[in-house]
């Protein structure tokens, strides 16, 4: 329980929750989803920030491949008929695997990016694709790749107060195939181990292989050294 | 604080703290069909539909549904003028002690809301969120099927309300 939350706020910019947020007499949280966040037991949190009024809810192709907002839900990404192909099938797979329906109507992209669990199913998949999140920060717009944001935890590389505003993930080079498996107890108990796949050939020889894994460790991992 | 928002389709204002779960406020509001199980969002006995999803109630913060629509089973159907649903969880024999039956009939009445003709997977999926210690499944997924077919007289009886 939140035992001394006082206020609970509904920013209508990124700016204006940017500024609640880096207020330094008060600690005030973003709150997503809220599935990790109505569970804590914290009484250091003043305040709770909900992004559900800003415009972060949606399922992009670009030209460069897909971009995802970060207040979309999983069950939106897992149910999308906008995403298909080898990187949109890997993408919704991953998403599918969260919790349960219940889970998933609830559990936002940004959410379970930031607060990455070892059982997170998203950011394996992400890792694989090579995808990067775009964050707000005072006013100023970055783009980090995910193989930086999980170099260390992430709040370790997101500044105080920065917003993980939407998921950038690239095209894959023609010829490439994904997969993605979650070992667990039943359907929708946390992983055991996830794999993520993505694979590219070129004169029938594997010219690209990325192997992302997760539950395994504290953070998701690109596994190296299976690459001959 | 003041929470504003529609309960089973009349508008309603409640005096709330901001650290209250959706659960707790809905019980208080005399909402008892919404369950409290494991308390963290594992059993679906709390599930309650938050603008047309079905989501666990106790892992919601209460204030983030200002200005929400919210359906419980209370909105569903009366003793009298049961939703074609709960009318096929008597019929099929999928209630036993009952503790699941609220979160469950809310997630099945999420998937018929948009699908009529849902396959036994759909149903499968679309409660894979709701545990039930004592019916073995089977039935449920029985009673929702046998439901779907009933809802388009449904809606024509209770004038399009779901
Ligand atoms: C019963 C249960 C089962 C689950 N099973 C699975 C599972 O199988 N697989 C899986 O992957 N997950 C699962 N989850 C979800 C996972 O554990 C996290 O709770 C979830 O990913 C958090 O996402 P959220 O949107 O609810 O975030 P919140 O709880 O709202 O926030 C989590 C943290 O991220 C921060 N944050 C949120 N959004 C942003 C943003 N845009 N920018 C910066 N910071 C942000 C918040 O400040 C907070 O610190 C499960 C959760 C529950 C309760
Ligand atoms: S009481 Fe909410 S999921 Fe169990
Ligand atoms: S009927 Fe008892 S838990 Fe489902």
């Amino acid at each position: 329980m939140l035992k001394n939350l006082a206020n609970y706020y509904f920013p209508r910019s990124l700016d204006d929750a940017g500024s609640i947020l880096s207020e330094k007499q008060t600690k005030n949280v973003i709150i997503a989803g809220g599935t990790a966040v109505s569970l804590l037991r914290d009484q250091t949190i003043d305040g709770l920030v909900d992004l559900k009024y800003l415009p972060l809810v949606f399922i992009k192709e670009t030209v460069a491949g897909y971009s995802i907002g970060a207040m979309t839900t999983a069950q939106e990404v897992f149910q999308s008929s906008a995403l298909s192909g080898p990187v949109g099938d890997l993408i919704r797979k991953a998403a599918g695997n969260i919790g349960s329906t219940l889970i998933r109507n609830s559990v936002t992209v940004g959410g379970n990016l930031v607060s990455v669990f070892p059982w997170s199913d998203l950011p394996p998949a992400f890792l694989a694709l090579d995808a990067a999140v775009v964050s707000r920060h005072e006013k100023r717009n970055r783009t980090i790749p995910l193989m930086k944001l999980y170099s260390t935890h992430p709040r370790n590389i997101l500044k105080h107060g920065e917003i993980v505003t939407e998921i950038k993930i690239p095209k894959a080079s023609p010829n490439s195939a994904t997969a993605f498996t979650k070992f667990s107890k039943t359907k929708n108990d946390y992983a055991i181990v996830d794999v993520a796949v993505r694979i590219c050939l070129k004169n029938k020889k594997v010219f690209e292989a990325a192997i992302a894994l997760s539950a395994i460790s504290k953070l998701p991992m690109r596994a190296r050294q299976l690459i001959a | 604080m003041e929470l504003n928002f529609s309960l089973n389709g009349k508008p309603i204002t409640l005096e709330i703290a901001p650290s209250d779960i959706l659960l707790d406020v809905l019980r208080k509001a005399g909402m008892k069909s919404v369950k409290r199980g494991c308390n963290e969002g594992f059993c679906g006995a709390c599930a309650v539909l938050i603008d047309g999803k079905p989501r666990n109630s106790c892992i919601v913060m209460a204030a983030h549904c200002e200005s929400s629509e919210i359906i419980t089973v209370e909105g569903m159907g009366t003793p009298d003028h049961p939703h074609p649903l709960q009318q096929a969880f008597v019929d099929h024999g999928a209630t036993q002690c009952g503790y699941c039956n609220p979160g469950s009939l809310i997630a099945a009445k999420a998937l018929l809301d948009r699908n009529s003709h849902p396959t036994t997977d759909e149903v499968k999926l679309a409660l894979d969120g709701n545990l039930c210690r004592c019916t073995g499944y089977v039935k449920r997924i029985e009673a929702v099927l046998a439901a779907a077919p009933k809802m388009k007289k449904h809606l024509a009886n209770t004038g399009g309300s779901k």
